[in-house]
């Protein structure tokens, strides 16, 4: 436990300064989230490089949270989609349902080059399609993989802040 | 005029009526004539018990309807309280009985051996009651076996008469005669299914020893008694008591309690509970469970207290220890099972042993002195025989309700019975509301009593006091918080959710008799709950009958429970009241907001996107008890066995895995299992001596006799 | 009868009564053993009638023939025909020539005489009290009729022929019954006559054992039985 305190006030502060907020207007279907937004990721058949970066930008050096922006565990909870990688053919129902199974509006954000066109996997004989011909998507966040300060400023969209 | 008298011929008329009704009328009438003659005689039971209660004395002696010693009856209100309570459980179980008989029930063959795939059927079951599906009886038979059998018929009224009996015997003859009986006949409706199931002949077989050896002890405990105080009737043992030396007392007072604590399922000689109430069938398990049990208690009270008069304070101690005991592990190992009427026996055990600890608290108190705390004690036991006779009763006869209707007692395979036998759900939910010890259920109120005694306890003077009486208190409240969560998982993982398997799955409600029996009992429950300050004067008369005090426990006349010597108050009602005004407050304002913000949305069950869960997904009463099983693990030391087959190619890819985890009676395990071995091994060696010779077999004989002459010859 | 003459005469019957019991122990030939039971039979009748003609009880002379007839002749005869069957028709066993001798017993007579010997002292024992209690010519005769009870249950133990062991259980049953002369002067004869006919019974029950157990074991040896117990 001494280790630990110690660990904490010998590492200190770690996050970046927040950059200035988007120029962007937050999203219209957004406004009503008031600045708190709940995210469920969902990995439609990526190939985790997406995920890695997702990581780190909920991680202590981006620190996603600070925008008001916090992971869930199930769409039930979620205010926003958070899809990566080309849609597989096991995952494109799945990937409807989680759509399906979130509290309107529901805002589904898709991260990577596949999420938007399949990219590298585009045309393989698992993948059904891209995010966007799966369920209507509200922003994307191009990149493979997308850096997380690209991920942080799409979530700053949602977010407002 | 005394009712108790003809009351009593009635009880012993309609049994003989009742059993030969069972034996003679044509199967399809048979069941309607046994049962009214049972119904009839636990009514005249009620009436018995009820005149007792009020305070009618009875006394006969019928020197001829038995050689040697004769009947001698003798009925006072302590005797009256157990007679009422068995009359009034007879009665509704014979009219559930009726119903539990008829031909019907929903498993009628048809029965894929495929869709029966235990859903967790690991946990919680034990080693010796293996894997046998529970098949249904009445489905299987004609009548020519089973619970309409003729034998089992015929045998019921007698059971019932002999029970009710029992608090009447005025004599070491009478009652151990009438013991006897109550004990035979219970045996062999426990055995009445053995064609069904492989496992009633081995839970029969654990009674019949069981029982028997109680039996012995008794017999010997009571001879020594009578033997010391030189006359077999009460009145001549109540009035030798007094003179016999510490030692005789003592060991007449351990001999019996020995034999009462095991007929009442306590730890460590509650073997045969958990097995024969499971195996017998529902009702029989309800006037077991409910009434016979009890009787046990009698037995204590009316030994230890009445004819003893009272003892030392390590007796009292013994039966506190015995019934912390049985409390705790009784709830633990009903925690743990998935049978449902498994557990509801082990919660038979853990409720036994709750008022045997009150019992053996007002033993101690009586020692120490403080009379009035004495008879709370006694008082708070009393009353929760009474409220766990209903709620068991109604609970047994719910389970055999979903025994009768789906063929399963394995809760893991059971569910979604709430919306196919709502009735039967909604009394099963009663009954258990009463079992967990919350208001507003019935035995709330006597372990809140059982509760004050304790507390006020502590004031009580000596070492043993300052000890035993916080663990009491304790076990009592870690027994009601582990009987929260047995029946919330019996209810819920029971009734709610959805059919885990076909037989769930075709339950069908059951016939309007057995839903009267269980709703007769389900109304003694509320009134239980409601006014238990009803019982309060007929309480008091019981007490003071077991020669505990004479002041009165609890202030009668009102309709709350007011301690007649502590300021503590309790109005079950009003609490009731306020708990279902609360709880339709909050209802009213969950709706609220609700109501405001109208956007509502129909979407499918969230199933994380895979397809449609399963009833083999659902929360099983295994899983369930999983975490309380961690908790315990030190105390239940459950058996896991994981056995992974790799397919032949390669170690690293898995074919099959198996797992099994047995949470067996550790108890049993570590007191029986040596015990059973050492005289197995006994009777291994013994077998040497019958070599099938004829003069080996002689010369014992000769050996016998001339030794028994010398022994003779020595002695003059 | 003058006093003196009953006691010797109670003394002597007796006294042959006792050593009728002591042969069979000591005897082999199971021919022999028969005659020595017929001679027994004899003397607990005369036992009866000595007791009947000092006491003038009619009725005790009365059972006195009845068990003279039954135990010195139709008894002893019921055993001589089976132990004759056994030793003509015994079939494809012939050969077995020991049928009508008892080979081998599990005691030897030597020591089955000792124990004969230490069973009469333990029955003289055991019956001083009850002596004691009345110190008559016939219950100072007592004794003896326990002597050849324990003495005929020995002769169940000691011998493996199943004609021996009925010639043992007919001692025992003699012994019972002189020992119900002695003490009481006799049962009710409707007793008797039961107890009679029931040992009747016995024996033709044995008999017809004993003719099965030939046919199945060829023998009469009791400890072939082993072989039907369920180990």
């Amino acid at each position: 436990m001494g280790g630990l305190l110690r660990k904490i006030r010998g590492t200190g502060r770690v996050a970046e300064a927040a950059p200035p907020r988007p120029e962007a207007d937050p999203l219209p279907a957004a406004r009503e989230l008031g600045g708190s937004v709940q995210v469920r990721c969902v990995d439609a058949g990526s190939c985790n490089g997406c995920e890695i970066e997702i990581g780190n930008a909920f991680g202590p050096v981006y620190d996603a949270e600070r925008y008001g922006v916090r992971l869930v565990a199930s769409p039930r909870h979620a205010d926003v989609a958070l899809v990566t990688g080309p849609v597989t053919r096991n995952m494109a129902e799945p990937l409807r349902r989680t759509v399906a199974a979130m509290p309107q509006p529901a805002i589904v954000v898709a991260v990577g080059d596949c999420a938007l066109d399949c990219g590298e996997f585009a045309g393989g004989y698992g993948v059904e399609g891209s995010v966007v011909d799966m369920v209507s998507v509200d922003v994307s966040v191009p990149g493979c993989p997308p850096e997380p300060a690209a991920i942080v400023t799409a979530l700053r969209t949602l977010t407002g802040r | 005029m005394n009712a108790v008298g003809p009351a009593l011929a009635a009880v012993g008329g309609l049994a003989v009526a009742g059993a030969l009704a069972g034996g003679l009328a044509p199967a399809r009438v048979r069941p309607l004539a046994a049962g009214l003659c049972t119904a009839g005689l636990g009514a005249a039971g009620v009436v018995a018990g009820a005149a007792a209660l009020g305070g009618a004395r009875y006394g006969v002696w019928l020197p001829g309807l038995l050689p040697l010693a004769g009947v001698r009856l003798a009925v006072d209100p302590l005797s009256g309280l157990f007679m009422a309570v068995t009359g009034a459980v007879t009665v509704a179980v014979a009219v559930y009985g009726v119903g539990y008989a008829s031909p019907g029930g929903g498993m009628h063959g048809g029965r894929g051996p495929g869709d029966e795939d235990a859903a967790g059927s690991a946990g919680g079951r034990h080693a010796g009651s293996d894997a046998h599906e529970p098949r249904d009886a009445l489905a299987a038979g004609g009548g020519d076996h089973g619970v309409r059998s003729r034998g089992a018929q015929a045998v019921g009224p007698v059971f019932a008469g002999a029970m009710v009996l029992v608090p009447a015997a005025g004599s070491v003859s009478t009652f151990l005669l009438l013991w006897e009986l109550m004990a035979l006949a219970s045996l062999l409706l426990v055995l009445a299914e053995h064609r069904e199931r492989p496992t009633v002949r081995s839970a029969g077989l654990w009674y019949a020893v069981m029982t028997h050896l109680g039996l012995v002890l008794l017999l010997v405990g009571l001879a020594l008694f009578a033997a010391r105080a030189g006359g077999e009737s009460f009145a001549a043992l109540r009035a030798g008591a007094g003179g016999m030396p510490a030692g005789v007392r003592g060991t007449v007072f351990v001999m019996t309690a020995l034999a009462f604590t095991s007929k009442a399922g306590l730890a460590p000689l509650h073997a045969w509970l958990p097995r024969a109430h499971p195996e017998a069938p529902s009702h029989v398990s309800a006037l077991m469970s409910a009434a016979m049990v009890n009787l046990g208690v009698y037995g204590l009270l009316r030994v230890g207290f009445d004819l003893l008069g009272g003892g030392p304070a390590w007796w009292w101690l013994l039966l506190m220890g015995a019934g912390a005991l049985s409390a705790v592990y009784g709830i633990l190992q009903a925690a743990m099972a998935s049978d449902l009427k498994r557990l509801l026996a082990y919660s038979t055990s853990e409720n036994l042993g709750l008022v045997v600890l009150g019992t053996g608290a007002a033993g101690l108190f009586r020692a120490a002195g403080d009379r009035p705390l004495a008879a709370l004690a006694l008082a708070a036991a009393l009353l929760h025989v009474v409220n766990h006779a209903a709620f068991k009763a109604l609970l047994f006869c719910a389970a055999g309700s979903v025994l009768r209707a789906t063929g399963l007692r394995d809760l893991d395979r059971l569910g979604g019975l709430r919306a196919r036998m709502p009735v039967t759900a909604g009394l099963f939910a009663l009954g258990a509301l009463g079992a967990v010890a919350l208001p507003p259920g019935n035995g709330f109120v006597s372990e809140w009593l059982l509760l004050q005694a304790l507390v006020h306890g502590l004031a009580v003077p000596g070492a043993a006091a300052a000890v035993v009486l916080p663990v009491a208190v304790a076990v009592i409240a870690l027994s009601a918080g582990l009987a929260a969560a047995v029946f919330v998982k019996a209810l819920g993982v029971g009734f709610f959710a959805r059919p885990r398997s076909a037989g769930a799955g075709r339950a069908v409600e059951s016939p309007p008799a057995m839903l009267a029996g269980m709703a007769l009992l389900a109304a003694c429950c509320a009134a239980l709950a409601l006014v238990p300050g009803a019982l309060g004067p007929a309480l008091t008369r019981a007490v003071r009958a077991a020669g505990v005090g004479t002041e009165k426990p609890l202030a009668d006349g009102e309709l709350g429970v007011h301690l007649a010597h502590t300021s503590a108050a309790l109005h079950p009602l009003w609490v009731a009241l306020a708990l279902v005004a609360g709880t339709a407050a909050v209802a009213g304002l969950a709706r609220l907001p609700a109501r405001r913000r109208a956007r509502r949305r129909d979407a499918r069950l969230w199933d994380c996107g895979g397809g449609a869960p399963t009833a083999r997904m659902a929360y099983t009463a295994t899983s369930f008890a999983e975490p309380l099983q961690r908790v315990f693990d030190d105390v239940l030391a459950p058996e896991q066995d994981v056995d992974v087959t790799p397919v032949r190619e390669s170690a690293y890819l898995v074919e099959r895995v198996r797992f099994q985890r047995l949470v067996p009676d550790r108890i049993e395990h570590r007191l029986y299992r040596p015990l059973l071995a050492a005289v197995s091994g006994l009777a291994d060696r013994a077998r040497g001596l019958g070599g099938g010779s004829v003069h080996l077999y002689l010369g014992y004989g000769l050996f016998g006799l001339v030794a028994v002459l010398a022994a003779l010859v020595v002695g003059w | 009868m003058s006093h003196g003459v009953y006691a010797q005469l109670l003394d002597l019957a007796c006294g042959v009564f006792l050593l009728c019991a002591v042969v069979v122990l000591w005897r082999r030939e199971l021919a022999v053993v028969v005659r020595v039971l017929a001679v027994q039979g004899a003397a607990l009748a005369a036992i009866a009638a000595v007791l009947g003609g000092h006491e003038r009880r009619w009725g005790l002379l009365v059972v006195a023939a009845g068990v003279g007839v039954l135990r010195a002749g139709v008894l002893p005869y019921l055993l001589r025909r089976a132990l004759d069957v056994g030793a003509v028709g015994g079939g494809p066993y012939r050969e077995d020539v020991s049928e009508g001798r008892e080979t081998r017993p599990v005691v030897n007579v030597a020591a089955s005489l000792v124990v004969a010997a230490l069973l009469v002292l333990l029955a003289y024992a055991v019956a001083r009290p009850l002596v004691a209690l009345d110190p008559t010519p016939a219950t100072r005769a007592l004794p003896v009729g326990l002597s050849v009870v324990l003495i005929g249950f020995f002769a169940l133990v000691a011998r493996r022929r199943a004609l021996a062991q009925v010639v043992g259980f007919l001692v025992l049953d003699n012994g019972i019954t002189a020992t119900a002369f002695l003490a009481a002067s006799g049962v009710p004869p409707i007793v008797e006559l039961g107890v009679s006919f029931d040992v009747l019974l016995a024996v033709l029950v044995l008999y017809v054992l004993t003719a099965r157990m030939r046919a199945a074991f060829g023998g009469t040896d009791l400890d072939d039985l082993r072989e039907l117990s369920d180990r």
